[in-house]
C-alpha cells in the first residue's frame, strides 16, 4: 500500500505540472485547452530531438548533462511555442470575442496537428533517448527509480518556484490580479497581453517539464500527453479552476486515487478512476474543493 | 475487370458517407440547433452497436436486437443528460468525453461480455439473405434510405414549433425560460434524439465492418463528427451532409499517397487540425452556415 | 382591495450586499402600477425574484394567491405572469416573426411528437398564432420587418419587439423593466395608450419600472417607491410627488444619475 501511495505521488506530481498551466489558462482566457496534453508530449519529443540532433554529434559532455541541457532547452522551446501560438491564433480569436466553442474547436485543431506532426516526423511507436533503464533502488522497502526521485524533486521545486513568482514578483502579482478580475486589471494599467504571454510561457514550460519527466519514467509515445489530459482536467476542476495551489493538490489527489484504486478494482480501470472522479466532482461540486475565487 | 471493383469502391464510399452523415446529423441537432456541447457523441454509437451484437450473439432475433440497441442509446442519452445538462457548456464537454472514455474502458475490460480488445464479430449480417453480389449495393440502399428518413424527420422537427424552441435555447436560455419554456426538457429530448441517431449510425457501422471494436469508439471519432458539422455549417442539416461528403472524400483521396500508412494517417490529421484552426479564424460559420443565424458560442 | 400579486418581506443579498431587504407590497388587479427608485434600489432584482430567475433567502411572493417562490421561471410564465428584461433581449438570430411565434403558451407543436404525428393540427395552430402575431406587429409598426432577423432592428425597435413578444403570451400580468427607455416620445405615447387599452379591455395588470417620472406619473394610478432594497413609500402620483422621504432618496443619489 505504501508503495502505491508513493507511485500515486509520482504520477500526481506529473499531473500537477500539467494541471497548473491548464488551470491558469482556463481561468484567464476561458479556454479549455485540449492541446495541453500534447504540449507535454511535445516537450518530451523536443528534448529527444535536441539531444540527438545537436548535442550527441558534438558530444564530449556526459549523457546526464546532455539530457539536462536538452530538457531545459526543450522546456524553454515549448514555452516560446505557446507564446507563438497565442500571437498567431489565440490573440486573434480574443479580439474577435470568440467564445467557448470556437476556442474549444481551435484547441482540438492544434492538438490534432501537433500530435500528428509528432507522429509524422518520429513515427507512432515508442522512442528511446538511448539512456540505460534505471534500476529501481529500495528505500525502506519501497521501490523507486532514479527518474522517479528526480520527478518528485523537480515537481516540488517548480511548485515552490511558482508560489514564489506569484507572491513576490511584479509579473506574478499582475497574473493574480488578472485572474481575479480581468476588466479591473486592464483598467489599472496592467498590460494584459504581456501577462497573457507570461502565463502561456509558464503553462507551456510546466507542461513540457511534466511531459519530459513522464516520458523518462514510462516511455515517450505520441499519445502520452493526450492520455494524461483527462486526468489533468480532473485535477484542475477538483482543485477549482484558476487556483494553482488547487491544481497542485488536485493533481496529487488524482494521482493517488488512480494508483491506490489498484487495491480495490484492479489495474484495468486505473485511468477510468480519474474520469469517474471528474464526473463526480462536476456533478456534486462543480466549483471544486477549493471553492470559487 | 477494373470496373466492378471501382464500382464497389464507390459503393463503399457511399456507405461511409451515409454513416458519417447520420452520425453528424445527430450531433448537429444537439449542438447546432440546441447548443449542447456533447463531446461524447461516439459513446452512443458504441452503445447501440455493442447492445445489438451482444443480444444477437446471445440468440436474440437480429431485428429486435437492433431496435433494443437503438433504444438503449436513446435511454443512455436521457440518463447522461438528466444530471449533466444543467452544467456549464465547457463542463458538459468534459463530462461527456470522460463518459465516453469510461464506456470504452468497459468494452476493453469486460471481455466476458464485450469480447475485450478483440471485440465481437459473430453477429448476423443485416442482409444475410441476399445473394452475395447484391449485398454491398443493398447495404448502400439501406444506409442511404435511413439517412434520407432521418434527414426528413429532422427537417420536419427543426421547422416545427419544437425546433423554434430549440433555436431560442441555443441563443438565449434566459429568454426562453421567460417565455415559459422548460428548457431542460427540450435539451434532454434533443440529446436523446441525437443519441438515437448516433445509435443508428453505430449499428450500420457494425454491419459494414462485420465487427464491433473498442477502438472504433475513441474520442477522435466524436471529433470527426464535430469537424463535419463545423465544416458544413452548424445548425444546417444540409451542411452536415456536405461536410460528411467532403470529409470522407478527403480521407479517401489521401489514402493512396505513397507515404506509408502511419504517415498518411498523421498527415491527414495534421491537415484536418490546421483546417479547423483556419476555419475558426476565418469562417466559423462553415461552408453552408448562415452568418446571421449561426451562433457558434454559447 | 383585490390584489393579483402579493410580495411579503423578500430578502436577497449578493456577496453581503442586501439587494432586497424585506420588500413588501401588493399590486392591485387590473391596474397599472409603477415601481420607481434610484439606481441600485433593487427593482430589477425584485423582478428577477418574482419571475423565478433568482431565489430569495426568505419571504413570500404570491400570484393570484399561489406561492411562486421555488417555482422555475417557465412555470411562473405559464401561470400568466410575464416579464421583459431591462437590457433588451431579442433573439437576434431568429426572425422577428419567430420571436413572436415562440411566445404563446401551450402550443401543441412545441412537444416533440405532435409535429410528426399530427402535422395538420399543428399547422392550423400556427396559422392562428401567426395571425395574432401579425396584428401585434402591425400595431408596433414592425410588420414590414417580420421576416428580418431581430438582430437587424434598431435599439428602440427591439424594445418594441420584446413588448410585442410578451403580449403574445396573453398574460394576466406583465412586469416591464424600463420598457420605455430609448423609445421615441410619440411612440411611447402610443404605447401608453395601448397599455391602457389592454388593461381596460383585457384586464391585464401591469407593474412598470421606469426612470421617466413624468411618464409614470401620467400612466400609473398607483406608485411604489423603493430604495436600498425596501419600499419607502406608496401612493397616488400626487402623494408621491410631495413625499419628503422619496425626495431624499432620489437626492441622495442624484449625482450618479
Ligand atoms: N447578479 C448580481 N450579483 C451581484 N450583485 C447584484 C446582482 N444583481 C444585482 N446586484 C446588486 O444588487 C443591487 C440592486 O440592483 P438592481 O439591479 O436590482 O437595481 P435597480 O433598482 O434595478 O437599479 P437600476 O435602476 O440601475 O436598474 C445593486 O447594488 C446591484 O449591484
Ligand atoms: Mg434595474
Amino acid at each position: 500500500m505504501l508503495q502505491l501511495i508513493l507511485n500515486g505521488l509520482i504520477t500526481g506530481s506529473i499531473i500537477a505540472l500539467g494541471a497548473i498551466g491548464l488551470s491558469m489558462i482556463y481561468d484567464i482566457l476561458g479556454l479549455v485547452n485540449f492541446a495541453h496534453g500534447d504540449f507535454m508530449t511535445f516537450g518530451g519529443y523536443l528534448t529527444f530531438f535536441i539531444s540527438l540532433t545537436f548535442l550527441r554529434p558534438i558530444s564530449f559532455i556526459p549523457l546526464t548533462y546532455d539530457l539536462l541541457l536538452s530538457a531545459i532547452l526543450a522546456i524553454i522551446g515549448v514555452g516560446l511555442f505557446s507564446i507563438l501560438l497565442d500571437k498567431i491564433i489565440w490573440k486573434k480569436l480574443r479580439k474577435k470575442g470568440a467564445g467557448t466553442v470556437t476556442l474549444l474547436i481551435t484547441a482540438i485543431g492544434i492538438a490534432l496537428a501537433l500530435r500528428n506532426g509528432i507522429v509524422f516526423i518520429w513515427g507512432s511507436g515508442t522512442i528511446s533517448l538511448g539512456i540505460p533503464i534505471s534500476q529501481a533502488i529500495e528505500i525502506f522497502g519501497l521501490k523507486i527509480t532514479f527518474f522517479e526521485i528526480i520527478s518528485i524533486l523537480v515537481a516540488i521545486t517548480l511548485m515552490l518556484l511558482l508560489d514564489f513568482l506569484l507572491k513576490n514578483t511584479k509579473i506574478g502579482k499582475a497574473m493574480r490580479a488578472l485572474s481575479d478580475n480581468q476588466s479591473l486589471a486592464s483598467i489599472t494599467g496592467i498590460n494584459v497581453d504581456k501577462i497573457i504571454s507570461y502565463t502561456w510561457f509558464l503553462g507551456g514550460a510546466y507542461a513540457a517539464t511534466g511531459g519530459i519527466l513522464y516520458g523518462l519514467i514510462t516511455s515517450f509515445r505520441p499519445d502520452m500527453g493526450w492520455i494524461l489530459l483527462l486526468p489533468i482536467f480532473a485535477a484542475v476542476i477538483l482543485g477549482s479552476i484558476g487556483n494553482v495551489y488547487g491544481a497542485m493538490v488536485g493533481g496529487l489527489i488524482i494521482g493517488l486515487a488512480q494508483e491506490t484504486s489498484l487495491v480495490f478494482i484492479g489495474s484495468r480501470y486505473k485511468i477510468a478512476v480519474s474520469f469517474l472522479l471528474l464526473i463526480i466532482v462536476l456533478l456534486v461540486k462543480p466549483e471544486g474543493i477549493f471553492g470559487g475565487k | 475487370m477494373i470496373l466492378p471493383s471501382l464500382v464497389n469502391y464507390f459503393i463503399y464510399i457511399g456507405i461511409i458517407i451515409g454513416i458519417y452523415g447520420l452520425f453528424a446529423l445527430g450531433l448537429n441537432l444537439e449542438w447546432g440547433f440546441t447548443g449542447i456541447l456533447n463531446f461524447g457523441h461516439v459513446a452512443f454509437m458504441g452503445i447501440a452497436a455493442y447492445t445489438m451484437a451482444i443480444l444477437n450473439i446471445a440468440g436474440l432475433n437480429l431485428f429486435i436486437s437492433i431496435i433494443i440497441g437503438i433504444a438503449l442509446s436513446i435511454v443512455a442519452g436521457v440518463l447522461i443528460g438528466a444530471p449533466t445538462l444543467k452544467l456549464r457548456g465547457d463542463y458538459l464537454a468534459i463530462v461527456t468525453i470522460a463518459f465516453s472514455e469510461i464506456i470504452r474502458y468497459f468494452y476493453i475490460n469486460e471481455g466476458w461480455l464485450t469480447g475485450g480488445a478483440g471485440g465481437l464479430s459473430n453477429f448476423n449480417q443485416l442482409l444475410g439473405f441476399l445473394p452475395s453480389q447484391y449485398k454491398q449495393i443493398g447495404f448502400l440502399i439501406v444506409t442511404l434510405a435511413l439517412l434520407g428518413i432521418v434527414y426528413v424527420f429532422l427537417e420536419k422537427l427543426i421547422n416545427s414549433p419544437w425546433g423554434r424552441v430549440l433555436k431560442s435555447i441555443r441563443e438565449d436560455e434566459e429568454v426562453s425560460k421567460a417565455l415559459g419554456k422548460n428548457i431542460y426538457k427540450y435539451k434532454i429530448q434533443s440529446l436523446a434524439i441525437g443519441s438515437g441517431i448516433a445509435g443508428i449510425a453505430g449499428i450500420l457501422q457494425a454491419f459494414n465492418n462485420y465487427l464491433v471494436l473498442p477502438s472504433s469508439y475513441k474520442p477522435l471519432i466524436t471529433f470527426y463528427a464535430w469537424i463535419i458539422v463545423v465544416l458544413g455549417g452548424s445548425a444546417n442539416n444540409k451542411g452536415s451532409l456536405v461536410g460528411a461528403i467532403i470529409f470522407v472524400a478527403f480521407f479517401e483521396s489521401t489514402r493512396f499517397l505513397p507515404l506509408g500508412d502511419v504517415r498518411v494517417g498523421s498527415l491527414r490529421m495534421i491537415i484536418i487540425g490546421l483546417l479547423l484552426i483556419l476555419l475558426m479564424l476565418f469562417r466559423p460559420q462553415g461552408i453552408l452556415g448562415n452568418k446571421e443565424e449561426l451562433k457558434l458560442d454559447i | 382591495m383585490n390584489s393579483i400579486l402579493t410580495i411579503n418581506d423578500v430578502k436577497k443579498s449578493f456577496d453581503g450586499i442586501d439587494a432586497l431587504n424585506g420588500a413588501s407590497f401588493d399590486v392591485e388587479k387590473g391596474k397599472i402600477t409603477g415601481l420607481i427608485g434610484p439606481n441600485g434600489a433593487g427593482k430589477t432584482t425584485l423582478f428577477n425574484t418574482i419571475t423565478g430567475f433568482i431565489s430569495p433567502e426568505s419571504g413570500s411572493i404570491k400570484f393570484e394567491g399561489e406561492e411562486l417562490i421555488g417555482k422555475p421561471p417557465y412555470e411562473i410564465t405559464r401561470k400568466g405572469l410575464a416579464r421583459t428584461f431591462q437590457i433588451t433581449r431579442s433573439l437576434d438570430k431568429m426572425t422577428v416573426m419567430d420571436n413572436l411565434l415562440l411566445a404563446p403558451r401551450e402550443q401543441t407543436g412545441e412537444s416533440v411528437i405532435w409535429p410528426i404525428i399530427t402535422p395538420g393540427k399543428v399547422e392550423e395552430e400556427e396559422i392562428e398564432v401567426r395571425e395574432m402575431a401579425m396584428d401585434i406587429l402591425e400595431f408596433f409598426n414592425l410588420d414590414e420587418h417580420k421576416d428580418e432577423y431581430a438582430g437587424s432592428l434598431s435599439g428602440g425597435q427591439k424594445k418594441l419587439l420584446e413588448l410585442a413578444r410578451v403580449l403574445m403570451i396573453e398574460p394576466k400580468m406583465v412586469l416591464l423593466d424600463e420598457a420605455f427607455a430609448g423609445v421615441n416620445p410619440s411612440l411611447s405615447n402610443k404605447l401608453v395608450d395601448y397599455i391602457k387599452h389592454l388593461r381596460d379591455d383585457h384586464e391585464i395588470s401591469f407593474l412598470l419600472i421606469e426612470h421617466d417620472i413624468p411618464l409614470i406619473m401620467e400612466v400609473c394610478e398607483d406608485i411604489i417607491v423603493m430604495a436600498k432594497g425596501e419600499v419607502i413609500a406608496r401612493g397616488k402620483p400626487k402623494e408621491i410627488k410631495n413625499n419628503q422621504k422619496v425626495l431624499d432618496a432620489y437626492l441622495g443619489v442624484v449625482h450618479d444619475e
